[in-house]
């Protein structure tokens, strides 16, 4: 039993024209939050009803909140619990426990993009951990980012498994899954991330599994195995010199200044290869160019990005409006 | 007396963390490689002779420097002479499956024990391991939905801790009229800031593996 020095900490933020979720970075210990919405708390023309005022507790369930809204010429604040939308305590943005495990999906298309079906909840941009990717074991046990909203199916815009061209032409569909979603990224920036598509050229473009947060002037390793096919790039460092160039479907690439005119197409190896056991290609960080025309930003360096705080759900905020934050915590008696 | 227990037990406390910090950096950051010897059917596998043969094969080809010289066999029973080696870093889940690996030599089965670290569990060919509890596990991430065990085999100078000057671990003590009026209650605590980097990629693996 203590008494806490800062008993109250406060903040602003605004948010943007496009809605994303809001993670207050705040010490560990608080257990109350008052979210108040600047922009509306006195409009009385506040259509469609905004919530203007809302409340969290860390006892309170995860996505949760009471919250006061009001709307039209008779303005009038109206009380409501919400259980869906709302604030979530988090101890350790750090954390990479999956979530619970879900029944089996019925399998991933080998398609462009490959979607899953299961009965996994993650969202937009969630990262999911599947396995038991029966027919499909190439990508067992890997991480995948969902670009579809929660749902019954689950879309890896970051994995072309059909057979266009420079896709993988994966031989088969998966006809089992276990999608979990992993709740944070890891603990350190940047991240070792892997390879689901190369294309060639005299500059290389390079595609990953998940969201990749690198950014242009940085050097990375490649790793590639045997089994999958660009074998000449293995040990090659580049200096990463566009982000997001379209590849297959997908933006999530890098493009490096290595002249890749001539080497064997990336592939995958059969599912029935993987099962014996294969190792995985990788982006592997290890510094930044430091030279023009890319500027010594130390974007590589070594950062520990988790935190504890709060995350505040959308469906709590509106978009392009001001707010304030206050947390609390008190002295037990 | 009770501030000095509390001194200890938090100096335990700070050193695991800054070895939970660096474990999760090296997890994040580091090259990684997937065991493939072994025979228990899942991706990766249990951890064999093989997988240990590529990852020292890898680090002397990258010119790594080796931790610590090998130690001399003697005219003892039972003991066989250690090679110099790099450390594998490991969670203690790993015992057995470490003794089972062909060529495993048991920390007491060195020569002499004058070498050997707490931590210490044995070694295989030019790799030591040493096993802690807060070693790095990935919880779910085998092809069949096993947790894989991450290995970090490193070579001398590969991987740091930057400190910041005169931001080393602080032990704070805070007597109890810091508390309140009535003086109740002493507070003891760290702090500290530090940085896990590696410095030389090619001298660092995570070799990953499953339990068979």
């Amino acid at each position: 039993m203590s008494t806490p020095i800062h008993a109250q900490v406060a903040g602003t933020f605004s948010t943007s024209a496009t809605l994303a979720p809001v993670a207050i970075s705040i010490p560990s210990g608080y257990n109350d939050i008052e979210l108040i919405n600047l922009t509306d708390i006195m409009a009385v023309t506040n259509t469609p009803a905004a919530i203007v005022k809302a409340f969290g507790n860390s006892s309170m369930p995860n996505h949760s909140a009471i919250t006061l809204s009001g709307t039209g010429a008779g303005y009038g604040l109206n009380t409501a619990a919400n259980i869906t939308s709302g604030f979530s305590f988090v101890p350790d943005s750090g954390n990479q426990t999956p979530g619970a495990a879900t029944a089996a999906g019925t399998g991933i298309t080998a398609a462009t993009p490959a979607v899953i079906t299961s009965a996994s909840t993650a969202g937009v941009g969630d990262i999911m951990r599947v396995y038991s990717t029966t027919g499909m074991l190439q990508i067992a046990g890997w991480d995948f980012t969902n670009t579809t909203a929660a749902g019954a199916t689950q879309t890896i815009t970051n994995l072309p498994a059909g057979g266009g061209v420079g896709e993988l032409a994966f031989a088969a569909p998966a006809t089992s899954v276990i999608a979990r979603i992993i709740p944070f990224n890891p603990r350190y920036y940047p991240v070792t991330r892997r390879i689901t598509n190369i294309g060639l050229g005299v500059t290389t473009t390079i595609l990953m599994n998940v969201t990749h947060q690198f950014t242009v002037g940085q050097l990375v390793r490649l790793k590639i195995p045997a089994q999958y096919g660009t074998i000449q790039l293995n040990g090659l460092t580049g200096t990463i010199t566009a982000i997001g160039t379209a590849l297959t479907g997908s933006t999530n690439t890098i493009t490096l200044n290595i002249n890749s005119v001539g080497m064997t197409a990336f592939t995958f190896p059969t599912s029935a290869v993987a099962a014996l056991g294969v190792d995985v290609p990788e982006v592997v960080p290890v510094g930044e160019a430091a030279t023009a025309p890319y500027a010594n930003f130390l974007d590589d360096a070594t950062t520990n990005v988790s935190a504890t705080g709060v995350l505040i759900d959308t469906g709590m905020l509106v978009a392009s409006k001001n707010y304030s934050w206050i947390a609390r915590k008190g002295q037990s008696i | 007396m009770v501030l000095n227990e509390a001194a200890q037990r938090l100096g335990v406390s700070l050193r695991q963390t800054e070895d939970q910090l660096m474990r999760d950096m090296l997890q994040s950051t580091a090259t990684f490689v997937n065991a493939v010897g072994g025979s228990d059917g899942d991706n990766p596998t249990e951890i064999s002779r093989t997988d240990i043969d590529f990852v020292v094969r890898t680090l002397r080809g990258n010119n790594a420097y080796s931790f610590i010289t090998g130690i001399e066999g003697e005219n003892r029973f039972g003991c066989a002479p250690v090679r110099d080696a790099y450390f594998g870093l490991g969670h203690t889940d790993l015992i057995g499956q470490l003794d089972n690996i062909n060529g495993f030599i048991q920390k007491w089965n060195y020569p002499n024990q004058q070498s050997t670290l707490d931590a210490e569990w044995g070694s295989v060919a030019n790799l030591r391991f040493l096993l802690s509890s807060v070693g790095s596990v990935t919880p779910s991430a085998s092809a069949m939905g096993a947790n894989v065990y991450n290995i970090f085999c490193c070579g001398r100078e590969s991987f740091a801790a930057v400190e910041q000057d005169g931001y080393s671990a602080q032990f704070i003590y805070r007597p109890p009229i810091y508390d309140g009026p009535l003086a109740l209650n002493a507070s003891v605590g760290y702090k500290f800031a530090e940085v896990p980097r590696i410095l030389n990629d090619q001298w660092l693996l995570n070799l990953r593996c499953t339990l068979a």
